[in-house]
């Protein structure tokens, strides 16, 4: 991904730093200066600079990739693939084969990945036809709805009349939805949140971050909840000799409350997490600001006109509060990423930057706009004038294009989400992200939705948004380090940089764009240390 | 006098406090933990740091919980509503009261739902603080424009605040523009100063104290007042909501016992919180109840002798015995 030096067939490696790219024969004066040892193992394989994603959330992933996944669409991970699994019969199905493998009969069962329009109405009935004497927790795809079942309901030691007078629970179905969920995650915490299977979730989000190809992450929003219980067990799992990957950290800019005129406390606060430092965990300058709602929920904030069904998105925090907190990171010298998912969001976001170049103007800031969902492409130009940046949940596009284009925005808002050909049309360096667990975390096949558009029911929306092969291989390496200020360390293989690849079985620029998601991962190099999948 | 029976639902009540930044919640809620009201006030703000209560009445700190030597206790939400109700709901003495404050961008309505489904709650009402220098600007504006009016349009009391910072003139044409578009919510006007929570919260009210210390004292504030109406006539239902929604501009407040001519021989609770009404029938029946109602006007709204018809004209038209 260097354009001065597009391939090469050598990479001389010491210490985990690039020595010199080129050939053999280009690398004699190395090679002669200094004992060395050719390794051919890579001959028949494609090296790309190691895969960057820089916005997952391993904490959050921690409490959910512990559940069983029963999902419409394929999930690939280390040690299951989640097949797809689509109609009701097929869902209570997958279900029953799930329960009937479980030893211990009192073990909750949690299962992930549920949506009604691919798996249709599931009721604490439904469920109770799985188990009557099994906890079963059938928790929504977009996070905000579960479904138990009589057991799970005692076992959650909640209290039937309670339960019967509250609004957003409905003790007919077992729903529980909204405020209602956070009644039944009071009743799951102590068992999501137990320290062994917190553990043993970050064990797995390990595994799922190499064996996407990655070998450096963005977590865009520490702590999950709290940094003090969170942080010693990512010591304990990441920061190992066997982790073949780095986290760059990206604070919260708004820890608990915190409001007008105190946001130099905060400021403190995320200026003082850079003593934790560690080899693989490393805070720089990066700090998370939020405007809208969640994608998947529906709230992200929208111009008009707004949703089919006329109801409203959602602020995660007030403007004031944003452009607040913006301005004094902004004038520290932060690099400063907004998750906006609608176009309001986004207008909401720029409004902030315009101000704030107005009234102090930088360069080189990397002000990102994060997820993309919803945008303009008046947008997209106001976002290359203020110098900002794009890092894209693609997968929206994949997963909810018609979902959406049908049931929520209608066609042409839908089709295009995360306008990213209009993005690179303005030279704007952009960076694809999972969001993991929002999408698969998977650079190949973000990058795989970025070039064929192609969404869930194989139409391919918005064709003229698509990017080419070049410029998604790029989001997924030197401009997505760019989007984490580390370019200058990693993303592209030169001289000077980290040894860090990602290895192929074959070569993604003379691959179809339709099979890109498909090419085989050999495994990675962190830092000069081969790590085979 | 008959004795006071319990009450049929013994929950918590709690009262949501919302509006947007700057509307003055935190103002509120500092005066109601440092105010002399002689009530166990369980308050949940956001952020703990603005809460700012005289060092000497603070009793103990815990980090989420500041627990003050009047009783009163204020805990900061911090992300996890369920958990601070929680943890609210299991001290020990239970709270009187629990005030619930709504973050800036927060649909009130959704966090009432938190405390009207939470074990042990109840919903009292929802109050919306409206700041008259911002309100009309920001019901306009482009981004928080339709968080700000879904706010007003959840109240059951809108509070007008800052009226001391800005002209009579414009405090009153804010207080009638409100009034225009929410025709059915009582629209309290006080400067910071004069918010009285005995009015917000209806303390004095709570139907146990009600029947047994009457007449209720007068509330302090010089905009409401408070009449009491007695019988043990039975009611038409339906006439008597109708009354009590034709009032629901004025009426802050009302609460007390009647007999439905429906059913006769239960006694039912009438709670009222501005365009909240919520009518609970007594499941135990043992025991006789003394009948009435107290209400809370805004001042000027109505006389004595004016809210006596009123209520005959509830009256059911089929006499049943008083006895009974």
């Amino acid at each position: 991904m260097n354009p001065s030096m597009p391939e090469a067939t050598a990479v001389a490696v010491r210490d985990g730093m690039i020595v010199e790219t080129g050939t053999i024969e280009t690398m004699q004066p190395w090679l002669e200066a200094h004992s060395h040892r050719i390794d051919e193992r890579f001959s028949n394989h494609v090296i790309m600079p190691g895969f960057i994603d820089p916005h997952l959330h391993p904490t959050l992933a921690a409490v959910l990739l512990p559940c069983h996944f029963i999902t419409a669409l394929e999930w690939k991970l280390p040690d299951r693939v989640s097949r797809p699994v689509q109609g009701h019969n097929a869902y209570l199905d997958r279900l029953t084969e799930i329960e009937q493998s479980l030893g211990d009969p009192r073990e909750p069962l949690v299962t992930w990945g549920f949506h009604k329009i691919w798996h249709g109405e599931v009721d604490r009935q439904t469920l109770n036809g799985v188990s009557k004497t099994r906890p079963i927790i059938v928790w929504q795809r977009s996070f905000h709805e579960i479904i138990a079942n009589d057991a799970a309901i005692d076992w959650m030691k909640l209290n039937r009349d309670d339960l019967g007078r509250h609004p957003q629970i409905e003790l007919s179905t077992g729903r529980f939805f909204e405020t209602g969920l956070s009644v039944a995650l009071e009743g799951m915490k102590d068992y999501l949140y137990a320290s062994a299977r917190f553990r043993d979730g970050l064990e797995q989000v390990k595994r799922v971050v190499h064996f996407g190809g990655h070998t450096t992450i963005g977590d865009m929003a520490v702590p999950l909840v709290d940094l003090e219980r969170e942080w010693p067990q990512l010591l304990d799992v990441i920061e190992r000799e066997d982790t073949p990957f780095r986290v760059q950290m990206i604070p919260r800019a708004l820890a608990r409350g915190g409001s007008i005129g105190r946001e130099s406390e905060q400021l403190a606060r995320v200026g003082g997490l850079i003593d934790r430092n560690t080899h693989r965990l490393q805070f720089q300058n990066g700090v998370k600001l939020f405007t809208d709602g969640g994608f998947y929920a529906e709230l992200m904030q929208l111009q008009e006109p707004g949703f089919i069904d006329g109801h409203h998105g959602e602020w995660l925090t007030p403007p004031e509060i944003v452009e607040g907190l913006a301005r004094e990171f902004w004038n520290a010298g932060y690099r400063i990423h907004v998750h906006c998912t609608g176009d309001l969001g986004v207008e909401l976001a720029l409004e902030i930057l315009e101000k704030l170049q107005f009234e102090r103007p930088r360069f080189n800031h990397r002000f990102t706009i994060e997820h993309f969902g919803v945008s303009t492409p008046e947008q997209v130009r106001r976002i290359a004038d203020l110098g900002a940046l794009v890092s894209a949940n693609i997968y929206y596009l994949h997963e909810l294009g018609d979902a959406y284009w049908k049931h929520s925005i209608g066609f042409e808002r839908a089709s295009q989400m995360a306008r990213l050909g209009t993005v690179a049309q303005y030279g704007i360096p952009t960076a694809l992200h999972s969001d993991f667990i929002m999408a698969p975390a998977q650079p190949l096949n973000s990058a795989w939705v970025a070039v064929n558009r192609i969404s869930e029911s194989g139409a391919v929306l918005a064709p003229d948004e698509r990017l080419t092969i070049d410029q998604a291989m790029r989001a997924i390496t030197i401009d997505a380090a760019y989007v984490l200020g580390m370019e200058h360390e990693i993303g592209s293989i030169r001289a000077g940089k980290k040894a860090d690849f990602t290895v192929l079985e074959s070569d993604p620029y003379e691959t179809a764009p339709e099979a890109l998601r498909d090419i085989p991962i050999w495994g990675t190099v962190f830092e000069g240390q081969p790590a085979p999948l | 006098m008959a004795p006071a029976n319990q009450l049929p639902l013994k929950r918590v009540p709690v009262t949501v406090v919302g509006g947007y930044l700057g509307a003055g919640k935190t103002t509120l809620i500092n005066r109601l933990l440092a105010d002399d009201h002689g009530l166990r006030i369980a308050v949940l703000v956001n952020d703990f740091g603005e809460i700012n209560v005289d060092e000497n009445l603070i009793a103990d700190h815990d980090g989420q919980t500041l627990a003050l030597t009047n009783g009163c206790v204020c805990c900061s939400i911090a992300d996890d509503l369920g958990g601070a109700l929680a943890t609210i709901s299991s001290r020990a003495p239970r709270a009187d009261h629990i005030v619930l404050e709504a973050s800036g961008v927060a649909d009130p309505g959704r966090i009432a739902n938190y405390a009207y489904g939470q074990p042990g709650l109840a919903l009292d009402g929802v109050v919306i603080l409206a700041d008259c220098e911002t309100v009309e600007t920001r019901a306009g504006d482009r981004f928080v424009g339709p968080t700000v009016r879904r706010q007003l349009s959840t109240a059951d009391i809108l509070l007008l605040t800052k009226t001391d910072l800005v002209g009579a003139a414009h405090a009153d044409r804010t207080a009638d523009r409100l009034r225009r578009d929410h025709p059915n919510t009582p629209v309290i006007r006080g400067g910071d100063a004069a918010i009285r929570w005995d009015a917000v919260l209806g303390v004095g009210m709570r139907p146990n104290a009600f029947l047994d210390a009457l007449p209720l004292k007068e509330p302090h504030n010089h905009q409401f007042a408070t009449t009491t109406w007695w019988g043990d006539d039975t009611l038409n239902r339906d006439l008597f909501i109708a009354l009590l929604r034709s009032w629901s501009s004025t009426l802050l407040r009302c609460k007390g016992w009647v007999r439905f001519e429906d059913t006769p021989e239960t006694s039912t609770l009438v709670q009222m919180v501005g365009s909240r009404v919520e009518l609970i029938r007594d499941n135990d029946s043992s025991g006789e109840r003394l009948h009435g109602l107290s209400f809370i006007f805004l001042r000027e709204a109505l006389s004595a002798t004016a809210l006596s018809n009123a209520m005959s004209g509830c009256r059911s038209s089929e006499l049943v015995d008083s006895t009974l």
